[in-house]
């Protein structure tokens, strides 16, 4: 599979700044634009008859804002959470609101230049995740890291709950 | 140099909607009543957006109110009669006026004489008005000579009428003094603009220019303006027009109005029939239309100084004097004590002694009755938002507060917090209230939807309306009318027979419709009743197959049939209306009312009626909460929900099942199993016994923890769909609950039940996103 690199819309000495973290022993990179703030993991509240994506809401300075467990987005399994847990608050853009979401991730890393040349277009397969969460591949020495593309990793219209969960028998909750 | 006037068009614009929904109130009352009241308060709706209008120089606007003027002044005076079609006719007119604010922008600029005068509907108004007038006019002199002889019969007032009549022949002719300060240029009035504005309102019989002031050339300032005026005016408008002309510049010219003679005895006539609002003497003679409001203003003013002047001359005695007593009562003889008001307008020779004679006599008699009238103010809504929302975070912080008092275990200040929270409540009742409005006002407004849909459809029906004094937030209101308009025209639309049919089917001719409005276990309920032909749930059901809104709908009980015209796409088609008799625009209205978290219920008798109700939630801020803990977590319900809490024996270990309640059945839901929480069944379970609509169920709980100001933070968007979540609250310990909405909650669960029982639904929204799967 031969990986070119893909067109980039501003000049190709835009460099984009990217916050990387690892879910799953993988390392994922976010683009720091839609990215809020990053905090320590605390307990959530969980909401009942929803999904296991769902992992609870978190009381972010009066507002409650819910929290999505990357882990079972990427159709792994639930989040063991440990001292290095961390939720990281984005803004999604959903018609005319901003929406706010946290992410539950298993570490941070560092906040990561990639230059436009860095990137490479996602593969066909072979990624562990849905290929359309997939912005890009970041060429790094050690390797590639995977960029998200956090409009689809946390798409509102996807996430969003329907109606009366029926089949919410899920392997791994309880 | 121009004055940005855009504020002030802004408040009039605003203003404007306000007295035309008055005059429209009043108008409907006058048809119904026919009491005198009404038109006095429509004229002076229409003469108040005469005045302002021209002030902006909205010409077309005062052109036609002046005209509309004209006719609701002969009649309030008996010269024109009230007929049904002089009714109409207004009625007519109040439409145009609409129309015509509808066509001042903003911005004021795109305010087009023209395209009113174009306007068909306008035109013809303003012709027929017209024509009235003069239709009145020929009546005008033997009505006027009968309803003079019979109103006055007092000796003195025949007299001073007599007196009058002579000078009346003069005509209304004012006499107006103005002296331009030297700044009027500099601040870019042009003083030919008012003269020439003047002559709009009447004729100017005489001019003198008064020179005396320039000064010598070496002197002049080429700015500065020097001149005065002494104008006669012939006009028909009354003094506070006059001014209105000089709005403003009254801070750069002395301004000096005299009333013609003839008018005197009117002002006495007005006085007295006054309507009993204010009783200010000033006002008195205002409204009166005898002096203007700067005048009263500049009296009182030179009374307040001479109240000065005095105090500083007695003030004075009493220092030099040492508190003797004697001396400084004769100082204070000295001083004058200021003149009355009443007696400062005579001598400023404003208005004739007869006229503040009978002010005063008004002005005793209305201190005696307190004016009832209540004062408002107006706000921003944002205003009230963002006090309401700081209320929120006021009284979560205080939710904390109060544990860790409670924490330390010290009395005092145990107690002062519960004092502190006592008051917290008050204020966030109070606050809410702000925001609560009566429904009576969108409810009368329907009076006028529902003449014009009748007229059009050549249908008699009655509008009933109850509960008008029914309060809830201002917010929701506002969202309501849209939906009410839709099933208003719906029920007459459809609902309700034509005369013949009602006639045919043993009903009364004319129909009725009514709306209604009362409060119920913490919510408030807005009925549609009408007493129409029903709707047929075969129907309904026929077109909702074939819509393909369902499959099948059988075994479907006639009630969630009636549900289906709730459901989108059921409504789109014209014919289904005609068939159904229901549905235009249904899912609309249902989705309004459940983002408002209401609902939407329907209830009909094939040929008695229909009754659509829709019950709200009383506000959308801040709920009286029922904490309860399942598991580990905390669950909040509103408290006016909850009917008691039981605790019974043992329960079976399944998510619904029923128990015996004091020898009633009563449903109850497992939560804990229903949530799939942890931790075991309880020897005795606790039970919430909770009411949603007109039914009851329990909710087995852990533990009841008791009353809880819930600020309710709305939800995610994520659980928008979730109908048995009502939004989420953050606790003293800043953990959040998550508000359970009852209704929502058992129709999941039944729903669930059922589901669970039969084949899973077809299409699972998940699986297909990963993470889970069936």
């Amino acid at each position: 599979m031969s990986a070119q690199p893909i067109e980039i819309e501003d000049d190709q000495e835009n460099q984009d700044q990217y916050l990387t973290f690892i879910v799953q022993g993988n390392v994922f990179g976010m683009d720091i634009l839609g990215i809020k703030e990053i905090i320590e993991y605390c307990p959530l509240t969980r909401v009942p008859l929803v999904p296991d994506y769902i992992r609870g809401v978190l009381n972010l300075r009066g507002r409650v804002i819910p929290v999505i467990d990357l882990n079972v987005r990427f159709c792994l399994e639930k989040t063991d959470t440990t001292k290095k847990t961390c939720i990281v608050v984005v803004e999604v853009h959903c018609e005319d609101e901003v929406i706010e979401m946290g992410m539950l991730i298993d570490e941070v890393l560092e906040v990561k230049e990639i230059l436009g040349d860095q990137l490479e277009k996602a593969p066909d397969f072979g990624a562990n995740i849905r290929t359309d969460f997939i912005k890009g591949m970041a060429r790094q020495d050690q390797g590639f890291i995977v960029l998200l593309e956090l409009d689809k990793v946390v798409s509102v219209s996807e996430l969003t709950v329907i109606g009366n969960l029926v089949d919410k028998q899920t392997p791994g909750s309880e | 140099m121009e004055i940005d006037l855009t504020p002030a068009l802004l408040s009039f614009l605003d203003e404007s909607s306000d007295l035309l929904q008055e005059m429209e109130e009043e108008l409907m009352r006058f048809e119904e009543t026919g009491e005198e009241d009404c038109i006095h308060s429509i004229f002076r709706v229409a003469h108040t957006i005469k005045g302002t209008g021209g002030l902006f120089n909205f010409e077309g606007l005062v052109a036609f109110t002046h005209v509309l003027e004209t006719v609701l002044d002969n009649m309030r005076s008996g010269k024109q009669p009230v007929s049904e079609a002089a009714i109409k006719l207004l009625f007519a007119s109040l439409d145009c006026l609409k129309e015509m604010f509808c066509c001042i922008d903003k911005d004021g600029e795109h305010f087009d004489a023209d395209l009113i005068a174009d306007n068909q509907l306008t035109k013809s108004a303003l012709e027929a008005l017209s024509a009235t007038v003069v239709a009145g006019a020929d009546q005008s002199a033997l009505a006027q000579d009968t309803a003079t002889i019979n109103e006055i019969d007092s000796p003195e007032k025949v007299a001073a009428e007599k007196a009058v009549s002579d000078v009346q022949k003069v005509d209304d002719q004012y006499h107006i003094s103005i002296r331009f300060t030297e700044n009027l240029c500099r601040e870019g009035m042009d003083p030919l603009g008012f003269i020439n504005y003047l002559d709009q309102l009447g004729e100017i019989t005489f001019i003198e220019l008064l020179m005396d002031a320039i000064p010598d050339l070496d002197e002049l300032d080429p700015e500065g303006c020097y001149f005065s005026c002494e104008i006669a005016l012939v006009t028909k408008s009354g003094k506070a027009d006059i001014e209105d002309v000089f709005e403003f510049v009254c801070d750069d010219i002395t301004l000096k109005i005299m009333p013609p003679d003839a008018p005197i005895l009117d002002f006495i006539k007005a006085i007295d029939e006054l309507p009993e609002s204010n009783d200010l003497l000033g006002d008195i003679l205002v409204k009166a239309g005898a002096v203007t409001p700067r005048e009263i203003e500049a009296c009182l003013q030179s009374q307040r100084q001479g109240v000065q002047a005095h105090h500083e001359v007695g003030g004075e005695g009493e220092g030099k004097e040492g508190g003797v007593q004697e001396e400084g009562a004769d100082d204070r003889d000295e001083a004058k004590p200021p003149p009355l008001l009443g007696q400062a307008l005579i001598n400023d020779n404003t208005v004739s002694p007869t006229i503040v004679d009978e002010a005063l006599k008004t002005q005793k008699k209305l201190r005696n009755e307190r004016s009832q009238k209540m004062q408002s103010l107006r706000i921003a809504p944002e205003k009230l938002d963002k006090l309401i929302d700081l209320i929120g975070e006021l009284v979560i912080n205080n939710a904390n507060t109060q544990l860790l008092a409670s924490q330390t275990q010290h009395q005092d200040l145990m107690e002062s917090m519960a004092v502190m929270s006592h008051l917290i409540e008050e204020v966030r009742d109070g606050c809410l209230k702000l925001r609560m409005v009566a429904i009576g006002q969108t409810f009368n407004r329907y009076n006028r939807v529902v003449r014009d849909i009748c007229e059009g459809l050549g249908k008699r029906i009655d509008l009933i309306i109850q509960g008008e004094e029914t309060e809830l937030d201002k917010g929701m209101v506002d969202k309501l009318s849209d939906p009410l308009t839709h099933l208003i025209r719906n029920a007459l639309d459809h609902g309700i027979e034509t005369e013949e049919e009602r006639v045919a089917k043993g009903k009364t001719p004319i129909g009725t419709l009514s709306l209604n409005a009362y409060h119920e276990s913490g919510s408030v309920v807005i009925e549609v009743k009408d007493d129409g032909k029903g709707i047929d749930p075969q129907v309904i059901g026929e077109k909702a197959i074939e819509k393909g809104v369902v499959a099948s709908v059988e075994g479907m009980k006639d009630s969630e049939i009636m549900q289906l015209i709730f459901a989108p796409g059921f409504s789109t088609a014209h014919e289904v209306t005609d068939l159904s008799g229901r549905g235009v625009g249904m899912d609309v209205v249902k989705r309004n009312i459940e983002n408002m978290r209401g609902m939407v219920e329907v209830d009909s008798t094939i040929n008695v009626g229909s009754t659509i109700r829709i019950t709200l939630p009383l506000t959308m801020a801040i709920i009286d909460g029922f904490l309860m803990s399942v598991s580990s977590n905390t669950y909040v319900i509103p408290l006016d929900s909850v009917i008691e809490c039981v605790e019974v024996e043992a329960l079976e270990n399944k998510i619904t099942q029923y128990i015996n309640l004091r020898d009633e059945v009563l449903p109850v839901v497992y939560l804990k199993k229903l949530f799939e929480l942890e931790g075991e069944t309880n020897k005795r379970e606790n039970i919430v016994v909770v009411s949603y609509g007109s039914r009851k169920a329990g909710l087995v709980i852990d533990k009841p923890l008791g009353e809880f100001q819930t600020v309710i933070k709305p939800l995610s968007q994520l659980f928008s769909q979730l109908n048995w979540m009502a939004g989420s609250t953050i606790l003293g310990s800043g953990e959040v609950a998550i508000i359970l909405d009852v209704a929502g909650l058992i129709d999941c669960t039944l729903s669930l039940l059922e589901s669970s029982s039969s084949t899973p639904a077809p299409n699972n929204a998940y699986a297909s996103q990963g993470g889970t799967t069936p």
